[in-house]
């Protein structure tokens, strides 16, 4: 009896010792932020400063990267994490003893081990970021004072936060320092270098200026951005801070720039965007476009009206003096005796073909790039 | 009232001009003009001044190009016309200075340039016999209906002019003719070039080679006319032509019942330079025509050699059409060989713009429902 007592007390302490680790290691049990501690990506290692992943509830959390966050779903079996982002990077790995390690399938693969912060959220500076860029105004050249760009940042942060698409403003001495090509190219670099954009598309509008070339170009990011500013409407937008920027009102073109950041991102959120069809119909309220109206509706009827009647009237004169003698050739007369053509040299001339984002379309919508930018630029 | 006969032509309408005894001026019975003595003088006497600078230049050029033995040869023109003068009679016109001839059978009734009845007979001669002579094949009825038909869809004459319009006169002319033949060498020099386009990346190129073409060769005319008469417009001449010369005979009086005949006064000498002018562009554009695959071809030099040969003298067949409207004189003149009918219209102010607005209402109208309802 003995015996079978103490048989049956090692059965339960053996089924006691299997059963408790797994059950004691849930979901709930590994909540919290992890910090990332090694990173290796085909064998080298990386510096992984600001990688974080933070599990805030079950199935739920955000993973951030060079100050950016991105929400993710994740799964725990008790050992296996897996988790995944709305840009399909997707992580599988383990976590124990309050280390989360694996491998992050994306652009590449990255070898990653994070370990449980003694914290339970990112560090203040991160979480400052949490909803988008933490600044807003980026003066390398140094075009406004403290107050002004307090303001603006102010301002920006304000419209931002409302419509979750983040305004931004950049002025820099010259563009070509970097050996990008475009003004455009150099903002859709600035824009990701800089960690621009809210949510997980990274919606937001940069309106940058490069003062050797006095170049301005508007890039934006996102479904928001794009659906706010349009081809059309980024030109409609640069009108409101070109002629401050000619007069070099700097601080009242960026304000006018942010106020209608903040008109346009209304418009697009009740379903009006400012776009060609919403001018035409008057629904844009924005600036009627005199010039192209009188072109279409006057100037070209005109010009085909006169063109029929002084062809018609042509058709009145038939007394014309006579220029040459083809009538009076001797048929079988003319010969060529000596010929010759000579190459002398060849020209070439260049002509920028013109995108539909630079120079305004006739149709309506965004023309969006296959780095999901889309823009609009020229001189101010 | 006129009272008396001068031999002004008015500078408006070149209908007669009369003195009026009555105002001390002159004036035109046509359109009503009148002038002042003296400005009617000075500019008979500017134009008779210009006329002989510019007969003494062609003389000038002639006798250098006789000298240099490249004038044009008029040693066949006779002025010996045998028993065929007998049967000739001469006319003078008081009014415009028409010197008109035509076969004693033709009752010659008035001027066939100015309409004035009281041509003047003269004494036949001092003129050249035509080598040859086009005879008429169109009729009187035939210039009435291709002037009507010349009217035909024409949107803009008005039409008070149709309505109204009662030709004053027709008249049958042999207008006096020069032909010259002869022959052309040339040397030109041409900057052609051909462009293709590509596309590199963001840019349009467009590549254009260029070349310099040259091209020599020679060319023959036959019979180049020029209207030797001052009477006669020289564009409403250019522009019935062509003649066909297949059925030029050479001349005969038989020919001319029923028509006048206008003496030349414009001497081959002088008529030459618009045959020089009228071959050395046939040769140029002929050698033109050779410079092929490019897409732009400007002629940038040119050497034109005239070989100039025979000159002959032709009477060709043109029936003269006449009308005023609204004090203005319109002349339509008709090849009387192939009846090409040629003359400018007057256009209806109101016509024009009246299909103006009928072509720009509706367009306009249009556009501004595309623009607002469509783009």
């Amino acid at each position: 009896m003995k015996n079978k007592f103490v048989t049956a007390v090692m059965v339960f302490a053996l089924i006691f010792a299997l059963c408790v680790p797994a059950a004691a290691v849930s979901a709930e049990d590994i909540l919290g932020t992890y910090e990332a501690v090694s990173c290796f990506i085909d064998g080298a290692e990386y510096k992984c400063e600001g990688e974080y992943i933070r599990l805030d509830s079950e199935g739920t959390g955000s993973y951030y990267y060079v100050d950016r966050e991105y929400p993710i779903e994740w799964e725990f079996d008790g050992t296996n994490f897996r988790f995944t982002d709305p840009d399909g990077f997707v992580f599988n790995g383990t976590c124990e003893n309050g280390v989360i390690h694996g491998i992050l399938s994306g652009k590449d693969e990255e070898e990653l081990t994070y370990e449980l912060s003694v914290a339970s959220a990112p560090p203040a500076e991160t979480r400052n970021n949490v909803g988008g860029g933490k600044q807003y105004v980026y003066d390398d050249y140094g075009l406004l004072n403290e107050d002004e760009a307090a303001a603006l940042s102010a301002a920006a942060e304000e419209v931002s936060k409302k419509y979750n698409c983040g305004i931004y403003m950049a002025v820099v001495a010259d563009y070509q320092d970097s050996g990008c090509l475009s003004l455009y190219e150099y903002g859709q670099n600035y824009y990701f270098d800089h960690g621009m954009g809210m949510g997980g598309e990274e919606n937001g509008q940069l309106l940058i200026l490069s003062m050797a070339e006095r170049d301005y170009w508007l890039v934006a990011h996102g479904s928001i951005a794009h659906a706010a500013f349009t081809d059309y409407g980024k030109e409609r937008l640069a009108e409101y801070f070109l002629d401050d920027f000619g007069d070099d009102d700097w601080y009242d073109g960026f304000a006018d720039y942010v106020e209608k950041c903040g008109v346009f991102l209304e418009k697009s959120a009740s379903g009006e965007p400012v776009d060609v069809d919403s001018e035409s119909s008057g629904g844009g309220g924005t600036k009627f476009e005199w010039t192209s109206f009188l072109m279409i509706v006057i100037g070209f009827p005109v010009l085909i009206a006169f063109g029929v009647c002084f062809g018609i009237k042509r058709g009145m004169r038939s007394v014309f003096r006579a220029g040459e003698a083809d009538e009076y050739v001797k048929p079988g007369s003319f010969n060529v005796d000596r010929s010759w053509d000579r190459y002398t040299h060849t020209t070439e001339t260049r002509v920028k073909i013109e995108n539909k984002s630079s120079s305004g379309s006739g149709g309506g919508g965004t023309t969006v790039n296959s780095g999901g930018f889309s823009g609009s630029g020229g001189k101010f | 009232m006129p009272s008396q006969v001068t031999n002004y032509q008015c500078p408006t309408c070149t209908g007669p001009l009369h003195f009026s005894s009555e105002t001390g001026r002159l004036e035109c019975d046509y359109c009503g003009a009148s002038f002042d003595t003296a400005e009617i003088e000075k500019l008979y006497k500017d134009k008779d001044a210009a006329a002989a600078g510019a007969k003494e230049a062609a003389d000038e050029k002639a006798a250098r190009a006789a000298k240099a033995g490249e004038a044009w040869d008029t040693s066949g023109l006779d002025s010996e016309w045998g028993s065929d003068a007998a049967g000739m009679r001469e006319y003078n016109c008081p009014s415009c200075g028409a010197q008109l001839i035509c076969d004693e059978t033709t009752a010659a009734t008035s001027c066939p340039y100015c309409g004035n009845p009281t041509i003047v007979p003269g004494q036949f001669g001092g003129t050249l016999r035509p080598d040859f002579v086009l005879p008429f094949k169109m009729d009187k009825e035939a210039a009435v209906a291709a002037l009507k038909n010349h009217y035909k869809g024409k949107l803009f004459l008005p039409g008070s002019f149709k309505a109204n319009n009662h030709i004053e006169e027709i008249r049958g002319i042999y207008v006096p003719f020069w032909l010259f033949d002869g022959s052309a060498d040339a040397d030109v020099n041409f900057k052609a070039s051909r462009s293709y386009k590509h596309r590199e990346g963001d840019y349009e190129v467009t590549t254009t080679e260029h070349y310099d073409v040259f091209r020599s060769g020679s060319l023959s005319f036959e019979r180049i006319p020029v209207d030797a008469s001052t009477k006669m417009p020289d564009n409403h001449m250019d522009s019935i032509e062509p003649y066909d010369y297949g059925e030029l005979k050479d001349f005969s009086t038989a020919y001319l019942p029923g028509y006048m005949a206008d003496k030349y006064d414009v001497s081959a000498q002088q008529s030459a330079e618009r045959a020089d002018l009228r071959a050395e562009e046939s040769i140029v554009g002929c050698l033109r025509d050779t410079v092929l695959g490019y897409d732009s071809c400007l002629e940038s030099g040119r050497d034109v050699r005239l070989h100039r040969g025979k000159v002959r003298y032709a009477l060709l067949p043109v029936w003269m059409l006449n009308t005023k409207w609204e004090g203005k004189d319109y002349l339509f003149a008709m090849n009387g060989q192939t009846g090409k009918l040629v003359g400018d219209l007057p256009v209806s102010k109101a016509k024009f713009w009246g299909t103006f607005g009928g072509i720009f209402a509706p367009l306009a109208a249009l556009a501004a429902y595309l623009y607002f309802f469509v783009w």
